[in-house]
């Protein structure tokens, strides 16, 4: 599918996809802004390592009483042969 | 001629009623006056909650009798943008969807607007859900610009800085996404913060895009602006982007001048567009570097990625961000959006997964590039608006995604503070602004450069034909 002519009833499928019904203006509006949004987005793509990972997307939170939970203590047993 | 008390401006108010020499209830029935009066002309506010005000009003003077004086903003009346939250009062979001939701408590800023003394007088137009436009088929403004009411005021806390800039309210509380703040505060020639993400709570503010939000105070001074986030920041734990970090004294840094700082010029964003932002906001810069220079500041010259890059990343996570926001609405209730907003929400339906993703990679990217940067200068002076305000007529649906990069956009996918600060007068007599932005959680350097430009340019006193 080429970004700078996409067809209708290509644009129809995305819009589709979405869950959006639109009327026809809204519909022709998206559709004339489309190929600007797809510059936008493709000027994004450099070349970069494989590795280099958005870190800031999910911080995992500190759990306060990790060693108290019931799967803990079921893993720590397992692991020591305790039970 | 003695001043009239809006002219006197927030700081000078405040000293005023700290010496017992101006009353709260007089101060609150004279902008009460002029907002009810001006309203109709400029439609800046969609509420005006004079009968609470009043009791305020009342409540602070008892107060202040008894000797309990609780600082700089005792007294002093505010309003926010109708996005945020106040106790009792719908929050409309300038859209028909939400126009009878009324809000169950007070967000956080207006606690601490209120904790600190500050009379909440009512809520500013904003565009519809902070993203849509100069909407006429919506129930509440388009706000108008003081210098020019057929002129654009800029967005989306467009209300808030008309308010303000026609001398209706002290101090407006913005929102900032993507220059919120910075834009219009630029068009209408006020002094509009917008503090580093996570500086103030966003808590009981209906959210645009989360990762981008900030929330921050515009006001006619840099003076007034820092005594204004002095009350607003704070941390807060129900707000997951809160940051716990000292306050800083802001309101001392305009006296502190810029001997020894150094200050980067970021000349490349408007020289890649140099045929769009116009010349007078280009010598707008110009001047406020010499201005920085003659005060003492070394300048150097900075160069970062280019404007197109930062603008990207911040609008396709604006989009994506906004359209998960939106969703549900936009796929039940779509009728109820104005068409401005629902031209500007559809880009994020049209993304890919990987499209957010990879903005986020180029956004890790560019913070560590501004942070580099900000090893070797204190401040960067960056062009503020691409021009003068626009003619309303001519601000186009499709103007977020299709427009020019705008050089305010950058800074919210940094997360770092930022100020519009007045910069003059075009011939025609129009604000010019520039902007200038700080490391991060260092809104005290960027206050006193704001204020050295601001007093340079001459330009704290003259006040819009509208406010006559």
């Amino acid at each position: 599918m080429q970004i700078d002519r996409i067809t209708s009833e290509d644009f129809a499928a995305l819009v589709e996809r979405a869950g959006l019904s639109l009327n026809q203006a809204q519909f022709e509006a998206a559709l004339r802004s489309y190929g600007r949004l797809r510059e936008l987005a493709e000027s994004l793509r450099i070349p970069r390592n494989r590795a280099a990972e958005p870190a800031h997307l999910f911080q995992v939170p500190a759990s306060p009483h990790a060693g108290a939970s019931a799967f803990a203590k079921t893993e720590t047993r397992r692991e020591t042969g305790d039970e | 001629m003695m001043p009239e008390i809006w002219e006197l401006g927030l700081s000078a108010i405040s000293r005023l009623i700290g010496q017992r020499k101006l009353s709260p209830v007089d101060v609150l029935d004279h902008y009460l006056d002029r907002a009810c009066r001006l309203n109709p002309t400029l439609h800046c506010f969609s509420t005006i909650d004079a009968e609470r005000a009043r009791i305020e009003a009342r409540s602070s003077e008892a107060e202040m009798s008894r000797g309990l004086y609780k600082g700089r903003m005792h007294g002093i009346p505010f309003a926010v943008k109708d996005i945020i939250d106040v106790e009792g009062v719908a929050t409309t979001n300038g859209s028909r969807l939400t126009i009878n939701e009324v809000a169950k408590t007070d967000s956080a800023v207006v606690q601490r607007l209120r904790a600190a003394g500050g009379i909440y007088m009512g809520k500013n137009e904003t565009q519809e859900f902070a993203m849509g436009g100069p909407d006429f088929s919506l129930p509440f403004g388009p706000a108008r610009k003081p210098w020019d009411i057929e002129r654009f005021t800029g967005g989306s806390s467009s209300g808030s800085a008309s308010a303000v800039s026609a001398g209706a309210v002290p101090l407006a509380v913005g929102t900032d996404t993507g220059g919120s703040i910075r834009t219009p505060s630029a068009y209408c020639g006020i002094a509009g913060m917008k503090p580093t993400y996570g500086r103030l709570s966003r808590r009981g503010i209906t959210p645009q895009a989360f990762s981008l939000d900030t929330v921050g105070p515009m006001t006619w001074t840099v003076e007034d602006n820092a005594i204004a986030l002095e009350a607003l920041a704070g941390f807060d734990p129900e707000d997951p982007s809160s940051v716990e970090i000292a306050p800083q004294p802001w309101s001392q840094a305009p006296a502190l001048g810029l001997q020894g700082m150094k200050i980067g010029l970021v000349r490349h964003f408007h020289e890649e567009e140099q045929d769009r932002f116009s010349n007078e906001c280009i010598s707008a810069f110009e001047t406020a570097a010499l201005l920085m220079k003659d005060a003492g500041a070394e300048t150097v010259e900075v160069r970062l990625s280019p404007l197109r890059h930062y603008f990207a990343a911040q609008r396709i996570i604006m989009y994506g961000e906004a359209a998960a926001i939106h969703e549900y609405d936009l796929r039940h209730n779509i009728e109820q959006y104005g068409p401005f907003s629902v031209e500007r929400f559809l880009p994020g339906y049209l993304l890919t997964a990987v499209d957010y993703v990879q903005a986020c990679r180029r956004r890790g990217e560019l913070v560590h590039e501004l942070a580099e940067v900000f090893r070797f200068v204190d401040l960067l002076l960056v062009v503020g608006a691409l021009s003068v305000a626009p003619r309303m007529k001519d601000v186009a649906r499709n103007s977020l995604v299709n427009g020019t990069p705008s050089a305010n956009a950058p800074f919210n996918l940094t997360g770092s503070p930022a100020m519009s600060v007045s910069a003059g007068l075009n011939a025609d007599g129009f604000p010019l602004s520039v902007q200038i932005v700080g490391r991060n959680f260092d809104e005290f350097s960027i206050y006193r450069a704001a204020h050295v430009v601001e007093a340079g340019m001459g330009c704290g006193n003259i006040r819009p034909h509208a406010a006559r």
